[in-house]
């Protein structure tokens, strides 16, 4: 992390020609660059998610496939990261693996987001009564293990990847929710939100079209965070084995080979270091987002 | 580092001398009277006798019955129990005891009336001799009097007239019969059995305590026996891959005797009553698609046996001379054309649901694995469906709401009571390990029959012969590798039981020596 | 104080109701019979019995009517009778307790403290390399799968090098030892669940107290002690250190129950005899009524641990109460 700018040794403007005003997001990605740990995180944010959309093709080994001997090492065959306890390609399931996993905790965290968002601006722009109803709800929520609760979900409607998405989500809204409840308090008194409602803006228009844009900094690094947690979220489903027994995900792997890990540290050790670095990236771009995006400690 | 471990107290070494450390699953009984498998078993045959023992030969030996003699027409059978045999409690075992737990097991356990069905009274003309009274002859009958299968229960406990199956005393204060007694049942922890004094063998058992540490987690037992913290581990769980290791590291014995008259097999069980599998075409196909071989060879380390058959390749009646499908791809597609399902679009033929158990999931699980890849490239795909917990496979299995499952049973020495349920048109019925995939032939029927009565070995042999015969003919199953069972033996153990039933049976002999 | 408190009660109290009503509704909405998987269990029924078991766990009346004979049982303290365990939940539950609270406080008071250093040591050389490197390894602990670690760590402290125990919470021969043996063998076993349990929440709670920290050092006041002449220890120890903990008090106490889940996941790596293990043992065994029971008591204790951290909260800043 570099020096922050101090504004007051910025240069004074030259009063004509107006200079095309920094827009905020252009702002923010010179912070960001600015990060060298925010850059790695990006770098290997992309590589994972090239992996998940290119790998599968490129790839040609099959993750089903019984390719080799049970529990061949790493380098002792063509199959540079070994096998596992079936001898299927263990390269191949993290390739695979890998699909699977971001397109869960995508769609988890997409979800968390959702209801978070929807939750938290209803609570946090009308206020009163709508938000002590549903910060009632948000609490409920809070109160309840939400691994617990994930696993009777899964386990009461069937481990297939559409439940485990859904259950992680519903389960992960809450700290968005209030998040997004914060955000709505302090920018609905806000004059220019103020403005919109004298000219005769619709709620509607004022929550979503004026106040989220808004709000958006700080939920989008949340947003990065639900994504993270997301994903060892349906690792440590798969672990206890709650994970869909028809796609191969990394969680699952570990899950699968955990009963061989004594003779084969690599079909668990592999795909947790996937996930670790898959989070890892998530978080550092999100650390990096939270820098750039978030003006109060820009001045620090 | 290792002097850190010792002065934080974590034993690195096994227990003192005289305590013998040894497992069993989780059990939520320890009367073997009213719940079948080997968690109850094991230490329900510590802590129960029963009237006989059986030999390594499948010979019945005294136990609390000193003798006994059978009639000519195999009819009646006269038991003489041993003087002065007492329950934990203090009361005598008495012949009144012996009716008592036979009408609980022929009620109560999931096998009592295949086992015990033929017996239409226990008469008791004195305290210390029993008379059995049949309606058929039953050859395998002595077979089921050892103390896993039919243990002496105190009438005075359990004939308060609450229901046995579900009775209190199952698990708290159990009063027993045994060479042990229960001293500490904490399921959530351990069970500690410690000798009983006044049992009715002198100078028997030879160990002070038998202490089972209940980890459910298969690894972590794996672990505890690799570091020497369990001496004997019966139903050990080891995988294949597991042994190869132990026996390389030495100091353990990996075996694998004493599994013979449980018999564990394995089966792909397919629902029979309607969809592809309702034809003998589809079945026979898909069994020529799965090369057990394969299976036994390299997912199990050539380790496992692979299973031809109903019968277990340990049981005395098994005949390898079956008509068993040699694996051919080429000819399984063509089958499956000829019964009506050609290949469609993209190879496709059919689809089906095989649901995995949660019971047996280090064999079922890589099986699983396997079915669905090799059946995937015949053009059949498989949808996998874990059940989550025992009783909802269950409940779908026993209620016929299956496409196919993988399943595994236990023979026992007796085909009468491990194999006939499968195969009996009588037998369809909502209990799982019955004839739950609906087969019914009448033939099949009429050699069960022949064979539960007759009582001339050879000749029984050759009828069980003719019933494995058939079975793999009509391909009722799919038979897979067969279960590998083992017990691991740490060096310190000595005089484990080695008849039929292995680890089943009293460790009355068994000594842990000082290191 | 007693009107807020009293109204923090109340509010709990509906919390409570709320999660019994919702969790039985879950349940019972949930494809499958418990009853046939409880047949199941037994190996199989006839519907004749299975009638007879459904009427005698009252699982044949309306579904309004089991709900309220439950809730009335749970208001007199009693959560109802384990399917599989074939115990009351309550004491198959307070048999457990013991085990989670021990993993669980431990790693949070080493959470707590340690994070709390870190954070405080990283807040006084911001931009340093220090500092980088708590956020780094902070990010590193929270982006690590749990049980992903456990198992390392076993992998590493059981069987490479062979210093603790493998999992459990006591020795075999425990019951030979005598009281400061036992307490060291609990202690042996502790070491790696609690540290793998507490990996997740250093990261938190390290970064937290960074950041509020470096809002303190910021503020009038300390910048105005600072003026005073204070000693910079002084400032930080006394005056700084007090106000930066309070939000990380706060969030210890929100976040309480998703310690409980991870006390799910490390229970089961390490086979620890709590209620995480329970709880999972009784989902495969789908006992609805422990089930129900676990659920329900870790919202009881989330709720009173948030009751305590509030009254807490108040008793060391009495601003808020104010408010």
């Amino acid at each position: 992390m570099s020096e922050p700018p101090v504004m007051t040794s910025m240069p004074p403007m030259p009063p004509m020609p107006v200079p095309e005003p920094v827009s905020p997001a252009r702002q923010a990605w010179r912070m960001f660059r600015r990060n060298g740990a925010a850059m790695i995180g990006l770098a290997l944010l992309l590589l994972v998610l090239a992996e998940a959309a290119l790998g599968p093709a490129l790839y040609s080994v099959s993750p089903d496939d019984m390719v080799w001997m049970p529990l061949t090492p790493p380098g002792a065959s063509e199959y540079w990261l070994g096998t596992d306890y079936v001898g299927r390609d263990l390269l191949a399931g993290l390739i695979h693996g890998g699909r699977v996993t971001l397109i869960v905790g995508g769609s988890a965290a997409a979800l968390t987001v959702a209801i978070g968002v929807l939750v938290g601006a209803f609570a946090g722009y009308y206020g009163g009564r709508i938000d002590n109803a549903l910060m009632r709800v948000t609490e409920f929520f809070q109160v309840l293990p939400n691994l617990l609760l994930a696993m009777v979900v899964v386990m009461l409607f069937g481990a297939s990847l559409v439940n485990i998405a859904i259950a992680i989500g519903a389960v992960s809204w809450t700290s968005t929710a209030r998040l997004t409840r914060v955000e709505f308090m302090r920018l609905r008194e806000m004059d220019y939100v103020r403005a919109e409602r004298s000219i005769g803006a619709s709620d509607a228009r004022l929550i979503w079209a004026v106040i989220l844009p808004n709000a958006a900094p700080p939920l989008i690094v949340s947003a990065a965070l639900s994504a993270g947690t997301a994903i060892l979220f349906e690792a440590g489903l798969a672990f206890l084995g709650l994970g869909d027994p028809n796609a191969m995900s990394w969680g699952r792997i570990i899950g699968d080979n955990r009963p061989y890990v004594l003779d084969a540290w690599w079909a668990v050790t592999f795909p947790g270091l996937a996930i670790f670095l898959a989070v890892l990236a998530i978080s550092l771009v999100g650390d990096g987002l939270n820098d750039a995006l978030n003006p109060r400690l820009r001045e620090r | 580092m290792a002097t850190l471990a010792g002065a934080l107290g974590a034993p690195l070494a096994a227990s003192a001398e005289g305590t013998l450390t040894a497992f069993t699953s989780g059990y939520r009984s320890l009367n073997p009277g009213v719940q079948s498998g080997a968690a109850t078993g094991v230490p329900g045959s510590q802590i129960f006798a029963g009237l006989v023992l059986i030999g390594a030969d499948y010979g019945a030996e005294p136990y609390l019955a000193t003798g006994w003699e059978v009639s000519e027409d195999g009819l009646t059978y006269t038991f003489r129990l041993v003087e002065g045999a007492t329950f934990h409690d203090g009361a005598p075992i008495t012949s009144a005891d012996v009716a008592f737990s036979l009408d609980v097991v022929k009620a109560n356990h999931p096998f009592g009336p295949a086992m015990f069905g033929k017996v239409e009274t226990v008469e008791t003309p004195d305290d210390l001799t029993a008379v059995f009274k049949l309606s058929e002859p039953a050859p395998g009958l002595l077979l089921s009097l050892q103390p896993l299968l039919m243990p002496i229960l105190p009438r005075h406990v359990y004939g308060d007239g609450q229901e046995v199956k579900k009775h209190p005393r199952n698990m708290t204060d159990v009063v027993g019969s045994g060479p042990f007694k229960v001293e500490e049942n904490n399921p959530a922890e351990k069970l500690i059995l410690v000798k009983n004094e006044d049992f009715f063998i002198e100078g028997r058992p030879k160990l002070d305590r038998i202490v089972f540490p209940l980890v459910k987690d298969g690894l972590t037992r794996m672990l505890m026996v690799e570091k020497g913290e369990i001496d004997y581990a019966p139903f050990s769980g080891a995988k294949p891959t597991d042994a190869e290791r132990l026996e390389e590291a030495g100091g353990v014995t990996v075996s694998k005797d004493g599994y013979g008259a449980v018999g564990y097999i394995h089966y792909l069980e397919m629902n029979l009553r309607d969809g592809p599998f309702a034809d003998v075409k589809v079945r026979q196909a898909l069994a020529m698609a799965l090369d057990t071989g394969f299976v036994a060879r390299v997912l199990f380390g050539g380790r496992a046996e692979v299973g031809t058959g109903p019968l277990h390749t340990g049981n005395p009646f098994y005949t390898a001379d079956v008509p068993r499908l040699e694996p051919d791809m080429e000819k399984a597609a063509a089958m499956l054309d000829e019964a009506g399902y050609p290949a469609g679009s993209g190879g496709a033929r059919f689809g089906f649901t095989l649901d995995v158990p949660s019971w047996a999931l280090q064999s079922h699980g890589p099986m699983a694995e396997y079915i669905r890849a090799q059946l995937g490239k015949l053009g059949v795909s498989v949808e996998l469906r874990r059940a989550p917990d025992f009783g909802t496979w269950v409940s779908r299995i026993s209620s016929f709401d299956y496409e196919a499952t993988l399943n595994g049973s236990f023979n026992y020495p007796d085909p009468v009571i491990g194999v006939h349920r499968h195969f009996d048109c009588d037998n369809i019925r909502n209990v799982i390990w019955s004839n739950t995939q609906g087969y019914c032939d009448p033939a099949m029927d009429a050699l069960l029959d022949a064979a539960a009565v007759e009582q001339d070995f050879d000749v029984r042999k050759g009828i069980y012969a003719e019933i494995q015969q058939k079975a793999v003919a009509d391909q009722v199953f799919i038979w897979m590798p067969e279960e590998f069972t083992t017990t691991i033996l740490g060096a310190r153990v000595e005089g484990a039981p080695d008849g039929a039933f292995g680890p089943l049976a009293p460790w009355d002999e068994m000594t842990v020596s000082a290191e | 104080m007693i009107r807020t408190l009293s109204r923090r009660l109340l509010n709990a109290a509906g919390l409570l109701l709320a999660v019994l009503v919702f969790n039985f509704a879950l349940i019972h909405m949930a494809p499958g019979d418990p009853v046939e998987v409880l047949a199941g269990e037994m190996g199989g029924a006839t519907p004749e019995l299975l009638a007879e078991i459904r009427a005698g766990y009252g699982l044949d009346r309306p579904f309004h009517v089991q709900l309220l004979t439950y809730l009335g049982r749970v208001a007199q303290g009693d959560l109802g009778h384990s399917f599989y365990y074939d115990q009351p939940v309550t004491g198959l539950i307070l048999d457990r307790i013991g085990a989670t609270l021990l993993l669980v406080c431990a790693a949070l008071t080493l959470a707590l403290l340690l994070g709390c250093f870190l954070g405080v040591v990283s807040a006084q050389n911001r931009n340093g390399w220090l500092s980088h490197l708590v956020t780094l390894l902070s990010l590193a602990g929270f982006s690590a799968p749990v049980f992903w670690v456990g198992i390392l760590l076993i992998l590493t402290f059981s069987v490479a090098l062979p210093v603790l125990p493998i999992s459990g919470m006591s020795s075999v021969d425990a019951g030979r030892m005598g009281p400061w043996g036992r307490a060291a063998d609990v202690a042996a076993h502790m070491v790696l669940p609690v540290l793998t349990l507490a990996s997740i929440y250093l990261a938190f709670y390290s970064r937290l107290a960074r950041a509020s920290m470096l809002d303190v050092l910021g503020s009038d006041y300390v910048r105005t002690a600072r003026a005073k002449g204070l000693s910079r220890f002084l400032v930080v120890y006394k005056h700084a250190l007090r106000n930066a903990l309070l939000p990380v008090v706060t969030f210890a106490g929100l976040q309480f129950a998703q310690v409980v889940s991870g006390a799910v996941l490390v229970e089961t790596v390490f086979a620890w005899p709590g209620l995480g293990t329970l709880a999972y043992e009784s989902l495969l065994r789908r006992d609805s009524p422990t089930l129900l029971g676990i659920l329900f008591f870790s919202a009881l204790m989330v709720v009173a641990v948030n009751i305590a951290v509030d009254l807490l909260y108040r008793l060391i800043d009495p601003r808020i109460g104010a408010r």
